[in-house]
């Protein structure tokens, strides 16, 4: 257990620090990845439901921080995403790359509108439209090529998870 | 005992997590409860990290450049690429001095500008971390004398935008191209004044809008945009921008002007605080 959350710790930390100083980097297709959504998305694939809502709770308290917004903003979505993605994870998941992909691409649309809705809606529509062909899309997108490269270290983690459950 | 059954139940503590998020949501959203301790916590131990870090990606984004302009290069001659290269970094090494010496001359010059403001110099250590803020994180904080709605402007002078955040090292900008930015602004040119705002179809491209334009103002592109002073975060006379394009998109009620901002966000790297008297 210690072991855990010293790792989702650093994990959280890592992700938080790429995620706020790589801005000067080029983006794929004009944005950059929500590498927070994977801590969640990653908790709940690996550890189901409860693991998935505390990471994504953990993980939006910091960024909620880090962006200088209200907090608990993107905590609560994020604790949704993961109780939400851990429960189906349990009825769907057959360790298929595809399914997490699309699962990622759900979420990240899901949880970006809500972003926009609660966060930037006195815009209008004429704007959602823009947000939703200029960020939405190509972000879920992007979110959901990383899990290629990103995968079969949580497939790993999992493993290691696994031979420590049997030999305890 | 019932009772003690329905508080094992999860959905006892989704309601519960749920509703202090919430509290949380609403106590924090206004301004001044969401700055002090709680970013501290996060905040302070992550800056050092975050400055490696961002010092790490600025290097990665030279390297980029380069690579990139080595691949053009291959097609020259390689004794001219020689001479060019050494001639390029005598090029830069003196650009970069004389930029250093003209920042320096200015925020000299900024103690002067802003009587009764105490100016305090700050490095940029993080960016905004998703595809909607527009944000910067520095490396002055409450113990330094950040504190909310500070402005914080560029060594020229121009407006980068205001504190809305602040921990005790560290503080969040908000920059005027932020969705949530707004700006009352003046056309020195004309006296006309307007509302300088960010805009989700603009922040990508490093712009912001300037709406509320009386319908008889005389508006040109490339006329240069001020802080009026009113409302009184931002000082007047605070460089903002320059009028890129004017858009009219049904009448002239709905006329506004896109800006460009006077300081690149994506190139800067070091900006002041002005902290006003008495703070």
């Amino acid at each position: 257990m210690k072991r855990k959350i010293l790792f989702y710790i650093l994990f959280v930390g890592f992700i938080i620090i790429i995620q706020t100083s790589f801005d000067k980097l080029p983006g794929l297709f004009g944005v950059k990845p929500n590498f927070v959504v994977f801590i969640t998305v990653f908790a709940a694939m690996t550890g189901g439901a409860v693991e998935g809502g505390i990471a994504g709770i953990v993980t939006g308290l910091v960024f909620d921080v880090m962006s200088g917004g209200a907090i608990g903003f993107h905590a609560l979505a994020l604790f949704y995403t993961g109780l939400l993605l851990g429960y189906l994870n349990k009825q769907l998941y057959r360790d298929n790359i595809f399914l997490i992909m699309s699962f990622v691409f759900a979420v990240s649309i899901v949880y970006e509108v809500y972003v926009y809705l609660f966060g930037f809606s006195a815009n209008g529509m004429e704007a959602f439209a823009y947000a939703l062909k200029r960020v939405i899309l190509p972000e879920a997108f992007v979110n959901a090529l990383w899990v290629l490269p990103l995968y079969p270290l949580s497939v790993r983690y999992k493993g290691q998870k696994k031979e420590l459950k049997g030999g305890l | 005992m019932q009772l003690l059954r329905f508080f094992k139940k999860p959905v006892f503590w989704i309601a519960v997590i749920s509703l202090l998020l919430l509290v949380s949501i609403a106590v924090t959203s206004q301004t001044d409860e969401k700055s002090g301790w709680v970013d501290s916590i996060i905040s302070v131990p992550l800056a050092p990290f975050q400055k490696a870090a961002y010092i790490l990606s600025s290097k990665l984004e030279t390297a980029f450049i380069y690579l990139r302009n080595n691949k053009d290069a291959k097609i020259e001659n390689e004794s001219l690429k020689e001479q060019l290269k050494a001639l390029d970094t005598e090029i830069s090494e003196l650009e970069r001095l004389r930029e250093e010496n003209k920042e320096l001359r200015e925020a000299l010059n900024l103690k002067l500008q802003f009587e009764g403001y105490t100016v305090i110099g700050a490095n940029i250590i993080a960016r905004n971390p998703d595809n909607w803020l527009s944000t910067l994180r520095i490396d002055r904080g409450t113990k330094d004398g950040a504190g909310v709605d500070m402005p914080v402007i560029s060594a020229g002078r121009g407006l980068v935008g205001r504190i809305v955040s602040a921990g005790l090292t560290t503080s969040v900008v908000l920059t005027i191209t932020d969705i949530e930015s707004t700006v009352w602004s003046v056309l020195p040119r004309t006296s006309e004044q307007g509302r300088l705002k960010g805009d989700i179809t603009l922040v990508k491209q490093g712009y912001c809008k300037l709406d509320y334009i009386p319908p008889e103002a005389d508006l040109s592109i490339g006329d240069v945009v001020e802080t009026s002073g009113i409302g009184g975060l931002f000082p007047g006379g605070l460089l903002a921008g320059r009028v890129k394009y004017i858009r009219q998109p049904r009448d002239i009620l709905s006329r506004y002007a896109v800006i460009d901002p006077a300081v690149n966000f994506k190139k800067i790297d070091e900006v002041f605080i002005l902290i006003p008297p008495g703070d």
